[in-house]
């Protein structure tokens, strides 16, 4: 469903990315990992369609009702609009918009999108209530600006709590695990695994191996310098953590 | 639960009405016959329209007293803040469509020209498709030509007419409180504005009357190389409430155009008035050719205990922009507030901002200031907040947000803060930022197309005045400031 | 929106007469030409703008009247008793510090240990020059006279302009490239002159090299609270790449002198400007501290303290003109104010279109003790470019009632309680000066506006 080809980015002239491949299929979860500056968030970064980078070659391609479409040529709001969904990993603070008036306009633009009836706002407010008890979210959050005073661990919950209100068909979770203790670990990690099914597909990038014991991936690639050097089953995991990435980056 | 689902409501309704039309869609010009006085100032000038308006004496005394003074004053300049000059012999002071006729008249009678302008800015005043809940006073050009649901206000007492209409028929109330809260002598454009003013509104709400209408004065300038110098006054007797809308438009000129006006306002004991604006008066093209000179003189005395003054306004057009509403907390535990958003495009430029005067003891202030500045234009919050020596335990909040958007606007802050008694407590918070390309494109990840995320982020930045504003407004205010602010930010 | 009191012209007129009589004896001096030019230059920008008036915006909230009401002399007949000169060696000369003290404007060798320390020739080689400005002036002129180029004379202030005409003593301070000074460099003036008004307008000339670092301490101090004179200090920074100071201007003068000083700063790259303005008063004091910030990376902390009690009116200007991206400034300046005191802060931020990520932030904290005490204050933000962060803030108020009340209830008696919550609010500020030595110092300056809290 989720197709990544030869891709090639670059940012201020520096390339970061030097031919990416990578296929995903639909009720799959694939793990990208690899040290600091391999170039994983970048990769997350332009799946979402952020504008400061610079494909120079290659496409990624994503199934939409049976047909394959190129999602480079997207702006960002499409793509989400389309199921694709990146979960930051700085979530950015947007001081005086609130919650509730952001979810609910961004649900209410997939609606549009998909030809659904928008839901009023009577019944979005006890939908996502529902979804932040999934995540173990306080009832206050919703009435409080975007991530605003939240604190790490509350921002990476608050990024799956909004994947649980869109319910996207192919996800992006760029280091959800980093920076949290292993109780919230285990709160996103349920909350993913809960949203998991055979139609969707995931994309976790991580630089830990932690996440990977809660959230198992059928597949696990190792990026580094802008390549996947290796691409094997969830083994692989453990052995890059035991191991790290030098004897890969060598060979 | 009730509050909860309106203020849903209200997000869905700001959110949903997104404008397409990116041009001033107020721009045009209505052909209509009109009675005009020839070009110039003088005290001929005055002894005209006082006459045109079949004015006693005592005012036409008064406009005259004023006249004198103004002649001894200056035209203010300041630093941040460039005007041409001003030719005042090269307006005409006096312009009303002719079939307005004088003296007031049924709203069915009102000229059907006039009647499908004012529809065409979206101000019904026919019987049938009048908004609902709110009266009109409609100000064309010099004159009001109609003002809706007066017999059902009258039933409780309540005055709502055209200023020309109150000097006649209630001269006794006018003669009493014109002046008493903005003399003549206060400043240049005031002076100008008390020789001059030709129309307005005048309303008094007598005593433990809650008004059941959202009262509102339409103000628009019609005609090309005049002025429009209005004048309103509120009297708010005791334990009444009344809430005040003023809107603004003008056509697109490549002159400038002054409108000096001046509101007064008077609260006694247990009073409230709350005074909204929504201002969109043409503001001129990209390269700074036309738009309207807006000097306007607005204060409210908070003359009774525990009386409160509140001022919304959302200031988005205009070529210049100089207005302070402001409060004379003159009665003990009164209240006054001010809720601003003033937004700046092409090479406006808006000096605003409010003074709280603090003179009564227990007295307090707030003050929420947003103002968002964009292409080549010119922001200045201008604030004073002055705690007199009798003003025992008096407190003032203040926060004043800047947001930029491009490098070649500008925005400052100027506030003045005079403390004389020191049992006073203020704090005052401002901060400048800009519209960050990262929450933009976090926005638009979650599905948000531009326009939709460029709304959401400004009724953000603006919530706490947008929350002050009637409904209706609050929507056309939100969409207002959207359209003037796409293609700016990115 | 102001009080009207229009300084009387014929007060004015007395000071602009009196202008003769002062520069007089200067006519005389062997100096040389250049010198003889900023004197005129500054005569001529003086006669111009004459004493400002509260018409004027940046004098709003201060009236000068007072200031331009007496006749002044340059110097004075008095001098120190030797019981006087020991005090001020015990209070206010540390024995590690470099020392240079003036008394009523003139230079004090004795006072001074500019000999004591390593000996002047030797100076230079460990890359540290202290000198008087007069020396500075013959040694190396070129030096001298580029402090003046970085300034437009057309843009300088009265009090600038009248310093520059009448100053005729100084302190040159150059620290050489990669130099790490350790000694506190204090310069001092003390006045004491009763029964003269004298009048003194000193210029220090600060100056690090690249990648140096130094401590300057300038104390102005008046002994004696009858005397009535008027200080016109000037003091000139330039901070060259990475270099880095730490200043403070700790003053108390008499409770009937008038100060009028100025702080100009001018930073380059990467430099950091760590200022702290201590008030402990005059009759009327008014400090304007101006920093240009030159070079991305710099960085200026302005931090202020003023306390003050009786009738004094302290005005504190600053101003960060922030003329090049990704600088930083951070300022906080704390007030107490008891009896009648009357203090004013005005804190200009400019952020020039080029200026992009700037982050600036600035606040103004006044604590109303008296029952007749006045503030006005006034932040202002001027800000040409978009991608900055500037926050700036006032607060204005009296001890916390729950803060107080919480004492109470443990046993202690609402005066100490009051006491001991101010002194908290006073050491919050004055713990941001890490030499212990000048934190003690300015303690102790500041002790006497809190001691009437005791009464």
């Amino acid at each position: 469903m989720f197709e990544i080809k030869n891709l090639h980015v670059k940012i201020n002239d520096t390339e970061i990315l030097r031919g990416i491949d990578l296929k995903v299929n639909a009720g799959e979860v694939h793990a990208i990992m690899g040290p600091n500056g391999s170039g994983k968030s970048t990769l997350a970064k332009v799946i979402a369609g952020h504008p400061d980078y610079e494909v120079t070659e290659g496409e990624i391609l994503y199934e939409v009702n049976f047909k394959k479409i190129n999602v480079l040529e997207m702006e960002p709001e499409e793509r989400a609009q389309e199921g694709i969904f990146l979960a930051f990993q700085y979530p950015v603070e947007i001081p005086g918009v609130g919650m509730s008036a952001f979810l609910r306009a961004a649900f209410n633009a997939l609606c549009r999108h998909q030809g659904a009836e928008e839901m009023d706002p009577m019944d979005f407010d006890v939908f996502l209530r529902k979804k932040m008890k999934l995540l173990a979210m306080d009832e206050k959050f919703i009435n409080r600006p975007v991530n605003v005073d939240f604190s790490g661990g509350e921002k990476k919950r608050n990024e799956i709590m909004q994947m649980a209100v869109l319910n996207p068909r192919f996800a992006v979770l760029d280091e959800t695990d980093s920076g949290l203790d292993i109780d919230s670990m285990r709160i996103v990690a349920d909350g993913v695994n809960k949203l998991k099914n055979k139609n969707n597909a995931m994309l976790v990038i991580t630089h830990y191996q932690r996440l990977l014991n809660y959230v198992i991936p059928d597949f696990v690639h190792i990026l580094v310098d802008g390549k996947i050097v290796k691409s094997s089953g969830k083994e692989l995991a453990l052995e890059v953590e035991d191991q790290g990435y030098d004897w890969l980056s060598k060979k | 639960m009730r509050k909860e689902e309106t203020k849903l409501l209200n997000e869905k309704t700001i959110e949903e009405n997104v404008l397409t039309s990116r041009d001033y869609k107020y721009g045009f010009y209505t052909d209509i016959e009109t009675d005009r006085i020839p070009k110039g100032l003088s005290e001929d000038t005055i002894r005209l329209i006082s006459k045109k308006k079949n004015e006693p004496d005592w005012m036409l005394e008064w406009r005259l007293k004023a006249y004198r003074h103004w002649l001894t004053m200056k035209e203010p300049h300041w630093p941040n803040f460039k005007y041409g000059p001003i030719d005042y012999q090269g307006v005409s002071y006096y312009s009303a469509p002719k079939k307005a006729g004088q003296g007031p008249k049924s709203i069915e009678e009102v000229d059907p020209e006039l009647r499908k302008a004012f529809e065409k800015l979206g101000i019904p005043l026919g019987e049938q498709k009048r908004l609902t809940g709110v009266a009109v006073d409609a100000v064309f050009d010099s004159v009001s030509v109609g003002t809706t649901h007066q017999a059902e206000l009258a039933k409780q007492g309540i005055i709502f007419c055209s200023m020309s209409e109150a000097i006649v028929h209630h001269g006794d109330l006018v003669k009493k409180y014109m002046g008493s809260v903005v003399p003549y002598s206060d400043n240049f454009f005031a002076a100008l504005n008390a020789a001059v003013f030709s129309d307005g509104s005048f309303c008094c709400i007598p005593k433990g009357v809650k008004c059941p209408l959202e009262l509102s004065t339409y103000f628009r300038i019609n005609a090309a190389e005049s002025g429009q110098f209005e004048r309103t006054l509120i009297v708010a007797e005791e334990g009444s409430y009344v809430s005040y809308l003023e809107g603004c438009t003008a056509p697109m000129r490549d002159e400038n155009q002054l409108h000096a006006a001046v509101v007064e306002l008077i609260a006694f004991d247990d009073a409230q008035i709350k005074y909204s604006t929504v201002q969109n008066w043409y503001s001129g093209d990209k390269e700074g050719r036309g738009g309207i000179y807006n000097f306007v003189t607005k204060r409210g005395k908070c003359l009774g205990r525990r009386s409160k003054i509140s001022w919304t306004q959302v200031e988005a057009g205009a070529a210049i922009t100089w207005k302070y509403p402001s409060c004379i907390l003159q009665g003990d535990d009164s209240v006054g507030e001010f809720y601003s958003v003033a937004l700046t495009n092409h090479r406006m430029q808006a000096d605003t901002g409010t003074k709280m005067i603090h003179i009564g003891k227990r007295t307090t202030s707030t003050i929420i200031s947003k103002g968002i500045s964009s292409d080549e234009s010119n922001n200045n919050y201008r604030g004073l907040v002055k705690i007199m020596p009798s003003a025992d335990r008096a407190r003032n909040f203040s926060q004043c947000d800047s947001m930029l958007v491009g490098n070649k606007c500008s925005a400052n802050t100027f506030p003045y803060i005079e403390v004389k008694n020191s049992t006073a407590t203020l704090e005052h918070e401002a901060s400048t930022s800009r519209i960050n390309a990262e929450q933009v494109f976090y926005l638009k990840s979650r599905g948000l197309d531009m326009e939709a995320a460029i709304s959401l982020i400004i009724n953000g930045f603006c919530k706490e005045v947008f929350n002050e504003l009637p409904m209706e407004f609050a929507v056309e205010a939100v969409r207002l400031l959207q359209m003037k602010l796409e293609g700016s930010v990115g | 929106m102001t009080d009207t009191m229009i300084a009387p012209t014929e007060k004015n007129s007395l000071f602009m007469e009196q202008l003769d009589t002062l520069t007089g004896p200067l006519k005389g001096e062997k100096s040389p030409g250049w010198v003889a030019q900023l004197r005129e230059e500054g005569l001529t920008r003086f006669r111009k703008l004459g004493i400002p008036t509260v018409k004027d915006e940046e004098w709003k909230y201060t009236n000068l009247s007072a200031v331009a009401g007496h006749r002044y002399t340059l110097s004075a007949k008095s001098a120190l008793s030797p019981a006087q000169r020991k005090d001020i060696l015990k209070r206010y000369c540390g024995k590690a510090d470099v020392n240079i003290v003036f008394v009523n404007g003139a230079f004090d060798k004795e006072l001074s240990n500019l000999g004591k320390i390593p000996p002047q020739g030797s100076l230079p080689a460990v890359g540290i020059e202290v000198s008087t400005l007069q020396e500075a002036a013959k040694n190396d002129p070129a030096a001298v006279q580029e402090i003046w180029a970085h300034y437009d004379p057309q843009k300088d202030s009265a009090f600038v302009a009248l310093n520059k005409a009448l100053t005729q003593e100084g302190v040159y301070i150059h620290i050489k490239d990669k130099i790490i000074a350790n000694q506190l460099i204090c310069i001092l003036h003390v006045t004491e002159a009763p029964g003269e008004q004298i009048a003194t307008f000193p210029h220090a000339f600060i100056r690090l090299g690249k990648s140096s670092e130094a401590s300057v301490l300038e104390t102005h101090v008046g002994l004696n609270d009858e005397n009535i004179y008027l200080a016109d200090p000037l003091t000139d920074v330039f901070l060259e790449e990475n270099a880095t100071l730490h200043y403070v201007k700790a003053q108390k003068e008499s409770l009937k002198a008038y100060h009028v000083g100025t702080t100009r700063v001018w930073q380059k790259r990467d430099s950091t400007f760590n200022g702290f303005s201590l008030v402990a008063g005059a009759l009327i004091t008014r400090n304007n501290l101006d920093v240009v910030i030159n070079g991305e990376g710099a960085a200026a902390f302005l931090n202020g303290l003023y306390s003050v009690y009786k009738n004094q009116h302290v005005d504190n200007h600053t101003s960060v003109d922030h003329r090049v991206p990704k600088a930083t400034s951070n300022q906080l300046y704390k007030g107490v104010l008891n009896d009648a005191a009357r203090a004013v802060f005005n804190g200009k931020i400019f952020v020039q279109p080029i200026a992009q990520q700037t982050n600036s932030y600035q606040l103004n904290k006044n604590l109303l003790l008296g029952k007749d005490c006045q503030v006005d204050t006034k932040p202002q933000l001027e800000i040409f470019a978009d991608d900055v962060k500037c926050t700036h803030g006032a607060t204005i108020g009296q001890l916390n009632e729950d803060e107080i009340f919480y004492l109470q209830a443990r046993g202690v008696p609402r005066k100490i309680a009051t006491r001991i919550l101010t002194q908290g609010f006073v050491d919050d500020i004055l713990n941001r000066l890490t030499r212990d030595s000048v934190r003690e110092q300015a303690a102790r300056m500041v002790a006497p506006s809190l001691e009437v809290l005791e009464g």
